[in-house]
């Protein structure tokens, strides 16, 4: 038994001395040209913006999905589209762009339903992936609930690390870029690349169950940035994200329950989520990603409300 | 908790060393801690299905004990369809009850008759199929009197929520795996070795090969209606490999985390797809299933030994039976149905030669049987009877001899090459990856290079296909 137990403490104790080294030592060139790259750069366009501005924040539903030049030239307001992934996690999302908030400031907050009841509140591989490869300095930006959640991705992430690395220097750099490319945003901050593409078949969201139920930490943490925004001076709007019908009906129990618990906390969506249920033809590559028309559905609708809220 | 979660990696471990240190005095104690893990692994899915497993356990526990005491048959008679009655009853209600009802219903819409919709709205509990089966087999061999009851609680009841094979097998036979319970477990340095070899080749199977085929499968099986026959095909045989691997990867966990305990569960798989022809490969498919219904419902209908017409029927009976094992749906029973017509010729003609696999017409008998198995996956794959129809109609359009779509083939193609060239040169042993008469240098290289390849196409939250049935 003692040599077992040895012999498999030795292998243990091997791979996490590889993985550590991945970890810090090996450079993930995937990521670097990955659509999370693109977060720096729009850091960089926040820097530049006059405020009072609009931030639209959330995942790949708002990156994917709104014309942000109509509505930043329509409301006379400077405006940038702060979406990128929703796997980073909207409670670091939220965190990212506290410094930024100024007096006058629209932060408009659009997050996708899972990050209401699953653990995509705290961020995922993707957040594992930002902490560690594109802004190391915002390790800072997380607490430790969110380590302890991300604590299962990092042998994974340190593993894929290697098998990035692997191929990468045989590959010479194509310059393709694609829809998922750092460089596949305007500078208003959209995904515009699959604006010209046909649409994809795509997998709907499943069936929303009984046991589902929304995380109280999410509405805890929505009704405190609710606070911060408001003694900086600003006004923060959340609203429900766009998603295609099928997808909505399959998940009605807890899109309900979400929307009941934040208009109970006094943070409750701009509209009724229905509202943003679009037919599935207006989808692109999955239920939250919109194709051009679909983008141009919503812009108009967000639009509307945002013009009727700016006036309230 | 899945075998290929983070959860188990740490509980695995944990559970392993309270056996062998702290609970490895005595067998009592010993099979006590199992039953406990075993109710703890099982709950973390849905603790309420833990009453249902008990109340099984129970049941056919004290089935056993009457069966024993009964003198007359007829008494011994109603018991065993007591046991039959319950275990199946359970299976029945929280898989079939909706289809039974949804079909009753749909009969009568094409007579005109409309009865509102009753659907209930029911979870199936994780591998009920698995330990029913498992637990209906103690009774039936106990009536059979070919093994004793046991009298001792504690070891049945670990015996069915044994957690290695609780919600996906192998099924094991109570005369098999029971007595196991009975005498005390000693730690084997050689077999826990082993053990992990198999579990680390298990996890491969299924991270490594199985989940990266899930992704084309699923998107194949999403846009059949817009693909070339080409890349349904590609698609079609994509999940051959990917169900083989994600289900005999599970077993290779399952049986190599027995061993681990010092147990042996009975081998589930035998590299099916190097059968050369259906009846072969049914011998080495999913073994313990196939051989559960041999003997509890073939043999006992009369088998091979009876007329053509009833020999045929009795295949066709057990195949279809099988595919309604998997699911409440009808593509499951034409699956079991076309593997059982598959059958047919051989049993008109009496054909028992065994084609080696090793000469050019071996070769082509493997690859027609793999065709015809493959062809069959199509409806097990599919949602319902209607898509599987479009799908092959969409296989056998002109397109087939297009080139497909690129379909992660840079990938999948090596994967499936390494996977089916390891299985050819070790096809003649039971224990497939045991890379000992490697250097130990090398050898360790081997496994690091596994566990970090394992981790590196990991994904969260991939369940084996086995757990919804």
């Amino acid at each position: 038994m003692k040599l077992f137990l040895h012999n498999i403490l030795k292998l243990v104790f091997l791979t996490i001395a590889v993985l550590i080294f991945s970890l810090f030592f090996i450079r993930d060139r995937v990521a670097q040209s990955s659509i999370l790259a693109a977060l720096p750069d729009k850091h960089q366009l926040l820097d530049t913006i006059k405020y009072p501005k609009i931030m639209v924040l959330g995942g790949s539903n708002v990156s994917f999905g709104l014309d942000s030049k109509v509505i930043g030239s329509q409301l006379n307001i400077p405006i940038l589209n702060m979406g990128i992934h929703a796997g980073i996690g909207l409670e670091y999302i939220v965190n990212d762009i506290k410094p930024y908030v100024k007096k006058g400031d629209l932060i408009v907050l659009i997050p996708e339903y899972e990050h209401f009841y699953t653990d995509d509140f705290y961020g995922d591989m993707e957040l594992v992936q930002m902490v560690f490869e594109i802004e190391p300095a915002s390790k800072k930006l997380l607490n430790t609930n969110q380590w302890l959640h991300l604590i299962k991705y990092l042998p994974t992430y340190s593993a894929k690390k290697i098998k990035n690395f692997v191929p990468s220097l045989f590959n010479e750099k194509t310059g393709i870029i694609d829809i998922y490319h750092r460089k596949s945003f305007n500078t208003y901050g959209d995904a515009f690349l699959h604006w010209t593409l046909p649409n994809q078949n795509y997998l709907h969201a499943p069936k929303s169950n009984h046991i589902e139920n929304v995380n109280k930490e999410v509405i805890v943490f929505l009704k405190e940035f609710k606070l911060f925004t408001e003694k900086q001076g600003a006004r923060l709007l959340i609203f429900p994200p766009v998603i295609d019908e099928t997808s909505f009906n399959n998940k009605i129990n807890i899109i309900t329950k979400i929307a009941k618990e934040l208009k109970n906390n006094d943070i409750a969506f701009e509209c009724e989520p229905r509202s943003f249920c679009y037919n599935d033809s207006l989808f692109f590559n999955s239920y939250y990603h919109l194709n051009k028309l679909g983008v141009d559905k919503r812009t108009l609708q967000l639009l509307k409300d945002l013009d009727r809220l700016k006036s309230e | 908790m899945l075998f290929n979660s983070f959860e188990f990696a740490i509980f695995l471990p944990i559970v392993f060393l309270l056996y062998w240190f702290v609970f490895n005095k005595t067998i009592k104690l010993q099979n006590l801690f199992l039953l406990i893990v075993g109710y703890v692994f099982y709950g973390w899915w849905d603790w309420r299905f833990l009453f249902l497993i008990a109340f099984s356990t129970i049941f056919d526990f004290t089935i056993g004990i009457l069966l024993e005491k009964a003198t007359h048959s007829q008494k011994r008679k109603w018991l065993f369809a007591a046991s039959c009655i319950v275990n199946i009853g359970l299976l029945g209600f929280f898989k079939y009850f909706n289809f039974f009802i949804d079909n009753f219903i749909s009969a009568f819409d094409t007579i005109g008759y409309h009865i509102p919709s009753v659907s209930l709205k029911i979870i199936l509990p994780v591998g009920i199929s698995f330990y029913t089966f498992q637990s209906l087999s103690y009774t039936t061999d106990v009536f059979r009197r070919k093994m004793k009851p046991t009298t001792d609680f504690i070891s049945f009841a670990a015996f069915i929520s044994f957690f290695p094979q609780l919600v996906a097998g192998p099924i094991e036979r109570a005369f098999h795996l029971l007595p196991q319970f009975h005498h005390k477990r000693v730690f084997n340095l050689d077999e826990a070795i082993k053990a992990m070899r198999q579990i680390l080749w298990g996890l491969f199977k299924k991270i490594v090969i199985a989940d990266t085929l899930s992704t084309y499968v699923d998107a194949i099986f999403t846009s059949y209606d817009v693909l070339p026959g080409s890349t349904l095909l590609l698609g079609a045989i994509y999940f051959s490999v990917q169900i083989y691997c994600d289900f005999s990867g599970y077993s290779s966990i399952a049986i190599g985390t027995a061993r681990l305990f010092g147990f042996t569960l009975l081998q589930n798989f035998s590299y099916p797809y190097f059968s050369t022809s259906v009846s072969q490969f049914w011998r080495k498919w999913h073994i313990s299933l196939t051989s559960w219904f041999r003997d509890y419902v073939y043999i006992p209908m009369g088998g091979s030994h009876c007329s053509l017409p009833k020999t045929i029927f009795n295949t066709l009976f057990v195949f279809a039976l099988s595919g309604f094992w998997h699911g409440a749906n009808w593509t499951f029973i034409i699956w079991g149905l076309l593997n059982g017509l598959y059958l047919i010729p051989n049993l008109i003609f009496k054909n028992k030669k065994v084609i080696s696999e090793n000469n050019l017409f071996g070769i082509a008998s493997m690859l027609f049987t793999f065709g015809l198995i493959t062809f069959s996956w199509i409806f097990f794959r599919s949602n319902n009877v209607a898509q599987a129809f479009q799908y092959i109609n969409g296989l056998f359009s002109k397109s087939l001899f297009s080139y497909p779509v690129q379909h992660g083939m840079a990938i999948t193609i090596p994967l499936i090459t390494v996977l089916f060239g390891v299985e050819w040169i070790r096809k003649k042993e039971i224990e497939l990856f045991q890379p000992q008469n490697i250097h130990f240098g090398l050898r360790w290289i081997i496994y690091l290079c596994m566990i970090i390849i394992c981790l590196a196409f990991f994904k969260q939250n991939q369940s084996f296909i086995y757990f919804q049935f």
